[in-house]
């Protein structure tokens, strides 16, 4: 019997032994660190592996884009240990690791028979030492910043799994001249501000540009014909057109519907301000609120089943949530102040808004059920938030006593802050979606 | 009786070991199916895809009307700076001046001071170097809670610890549950990697899939460069040799 026993621990033994001896010891990693990733960018050689003036701009420009993001540190050029000869040979990943490079992009420009301008790159995988992407772009010469923002959407898209914002346009009211008399134009520039362009004369004030979902089009409010109306300007045609052409009454704050097809706007008559919709085919108008109070700036949700929007029919300015059809509006901000300005994140998990409270202005983000409020801009004056497309960064402007608006953007963690230069003073950008 | 016992044990080992080397065989067949890198010779040149996109694009169109134009086209050729490139952020005049440590802009990361905070809970009293933590004299495992199969709670939080600094968190991301991920690596006795880490969860990552791949990339990375693991002790070997590593944020389902 004890033979027996001996046996059966010995058999017990052998089936589990193995088992304990191979168990996994199992882990949850739940926090880490968000700190900019390591990221070296060498110059784009030539079409002969030579040094050539497009290159070097092309990775000036990318390495620009990546560090403003706040999501990359480009590595300075001086260090990098090997010189790229050949984009199609595998880099040294050892001379990349000495730098702390954790990523490489390497290059190449060619001008093509034709005339164009090729820009193509592969992507690193400094640590994993394998390829992570690889692509050509082909454009015209003049078009090569285009080339390199495409490039540095790539990159971001690829080590971030987002979709990048690099390759967008920012629309902006250009304000020049005296406080009393300031001329206010439409003016449109690359996201990097560069490229500025006006796009109406100071003959007439203009105010709350918005791009259309294609940025194929720009709504705003203009006073070219005496009274606040909203206007519709055609990029390609360079045309503009009064979109509510009725001389009763005033119309601002217009804001395109996501699938583009409509325009959601404010309509002022009798002394009273309700929202409406606008069918861009048929330019019929259908109201969407029925208040006695001001209902103003309506901002539609990505799927574009809601709309948020600003009313002080409860006292003060908040902002209220309604169906696309203007059913159950309901109040989500409930904090100290008067919350104004609403704009539904492209992403649809957020709504930023311009916030008064007592000291100054507040660009700030909240859940689309007015939980999770975080404050990530404050000063005399922060105001008119908008969204960059992949609903990760804010542009808005800022005034000071004294000084003329300036534009300035903002990441979701309320760290990245950072001004955008314009050619003068500036106020109410509104990001384009990424370009074609 | 004696003798059927023996020959069955016998025989339940030499099937054992006939499995295992079966096993082995296939193990060493797939690892040949294994890409191959290679650093020289034609065979690492890997074609380009080719995009073009618009000659003209909608935005081009803008500067055709002379009247408005801001100033001359400063990109009418590769121009050396844009207005932007060489323009230093400017701090929130608002914010009081901080001391800095370099001049990158670094974000705030709320989830490493909750490290620290919960390190400092975790170590206090103990050695102030972590990396001899689990190799204390007279360190004893903690008392196992749950499912724990005898695993050392210190030889977790170590792992724990070195990972989340290696790992670039997922918290930001637009759903962090689609990429929570697990890697699966084992260490030799001297805290090195043995063999390449891998995802094992989940099990299928479509090459289209960016979000997920990206999320794969950075576990598997924060593997490779936490490695070498030190601090273990040798004859809890066992314990420790395998890992399965769960990576994403906390609170997110």
């Amino acid at each position: 019997m004890a033979a027996f026993r001996r046996l059966f621990l010995a058999v017990i033994a052998i089936l589990f032994a193995p088992a304990i001896a191979n168990a996994e010891l199992t882990i949850d990693v739940t926090r880490g660190n968000l700190e900019p990733m390591p990221i070296a960018i060498p110059d784009f050689i030539g079409a002969n592996g030579q040094p050539i003036p497009q290159g070097a701009d092309i990775a000036r420009v990318i390495r620009a884009d990546l560090e403003r993001s706040g999501l990359f540190r480009p590595i300075d050029p001086a260090s990098y240990i090997e010189k790229i000869a050949d984009i199609n040979r595998q880099p040294r990943f050892e001379d990349w690791k000495i730098v702390s490079a954790k990523a490489l992009v390497v290059g190449r420009a060619r001008l093509l028979p034709d005339g164009k301008l090729s820009g193509e790159f592969r992507l690193w995988d400094v640590t994993g030492e394998n390829q992570i992407h690889d692509r050509e772009y082909i454009a015209p010469q003049e078009s090569w910043r285009r080339i390199a923002h495409k490039i540095a959407d790539d990159i971001y898209e690829q080590l971030t799994g987002e979709k990048g914002y690099f390759d967008t346009r920012i629309v902006f009211v250009a304000e020049t001249g005296p406080k009393t008399k300031r001329v206010k134009r439409l003016a449109a520039m690359d996201q990097d501000g560069a490229n500025p362009t006006y796009l109406t004369t100071g003959d007439y004030m203009v105010l709350t540009p918005r791009y259309s979902p294609t940025a194929q089009q720009i709504t705003y409010m203009s006073f070219e014909t005496g009274r606040p109306r909203v206007f519709l300007y055609d990029i390609d045609k360079g045309r503009q057109e009064v979109l509510v052409g009725e001389t009763a009454s005033m119309t601002f704050s217009p804001r395109f519907t996501p699938d583009g097809t409509a325009v959601l706007l404010t309509r002022e008559g009798g002394g009273n301000s309700e929202i409406y919709r606008m069918d861009l085919r048929t330019r019929a108008l259908s109201r969407l609120t029925t208040n006695p109070a001001i209902d103003t700036s309506p901002s539609a949700s990505p799927d574009g089943s809601q709309i948020v929007f600003n009313s002080d029919r409860g006292g003060t300015p908040q902002l209220y949530v309604m169906g696309a059809d203007g059913s159950n509006p309901t109040r989500i901000s409930f904090g100290e102040g008067r919350y104004m300005t609403p704009v539904w994140s492209p992403r649809g998990d957020l709504i930023a808004f311009t916030k008064q409270v007592s000291g100054g202005f507040a660009i700030g983000v909240m859940k689309p059920d007015g939980s999770g409020e975080r404050i990530l801009s404050q000063s005399y004056l922060d105001e008119g938030p908008t969204w960059s497309p992949n609903g990760r960064v804010l542009m808005f402007f800022r005034e000071s006593p004294g000084g003329g608006p300036t534009l300035w953007s903002v990441d979701l963690t309320g760290q990245n802050l950072r001004r955008i230069q314009t050619p003068g003073n500036a106020s109410d950008p509104a990001w384009s979606p990424l370009l074609p | 009786m004696r003798g059927f016992l023996s020959w069955l044990i016998s025989g339940w080992i030499h099937s054992s070991v006939i499995g295992l080397m079966v096993l082995l065989a296939f193990a060493a067949g797939l690892d040949s199916c294994q890409p191959k890198k290679t650093l020289s010779g034609d065979s690492n040149i890997v074609p380009v895809d080719v995009v073009s996109f618009s000659d003209f694009s909608n935005v081009s169109a803008i500067s055709r009307n002379p009247k408005v134009g801001i100033q001359p086209d400063p990109e009418g050729s590769p121009q050396p700076t844009s207005p932007q490139e060489d323009v230093e952020p400017i701090p929130d005049p608002s914010q009081k001046p901080k001391p800095k440590k370099d001049d990158k802009p670094k974000s705030v990361n709320l989830d490493d001071l909750q490290t620290l905070i919960d390190r400092s809970k975790k170590t206090a009293g103990r050695s102030k170097d972590p990396e001899s933590a689990a190799g204390e004299k007279g360190d004893k495992p903690r008392k196992c809670v749950g499912a724990c199969n005898n695993l050392s709670a210190n030889e977790r939080d170590l792992l724990r610890s070195k990972l989340e600094q290696c790992w670039r968190s997922n918290a930001d991301q637009v759903d962090p549950a689609r990429t929570r991920v697990t890697v699966r690596f084992s260490l030799n006795k001297d805290g090195t990697l043995k063999g390449e880490p891998r995802i094992i969860a989940p099990t299928f990552i479509s090459p289209n899939d960016i979000v997920l791949k990206a999320a794969a990339r950075n576990a598997l990375n924060a593997v490779r460069e936490c490695a070498p693991f030190k601090g273990f002790r040798p004859e809890r070997y066992d314990y420790w040799k395998d890992v399965s590593s769960n990576f994403g944020a906390a609170g997110v389902e």
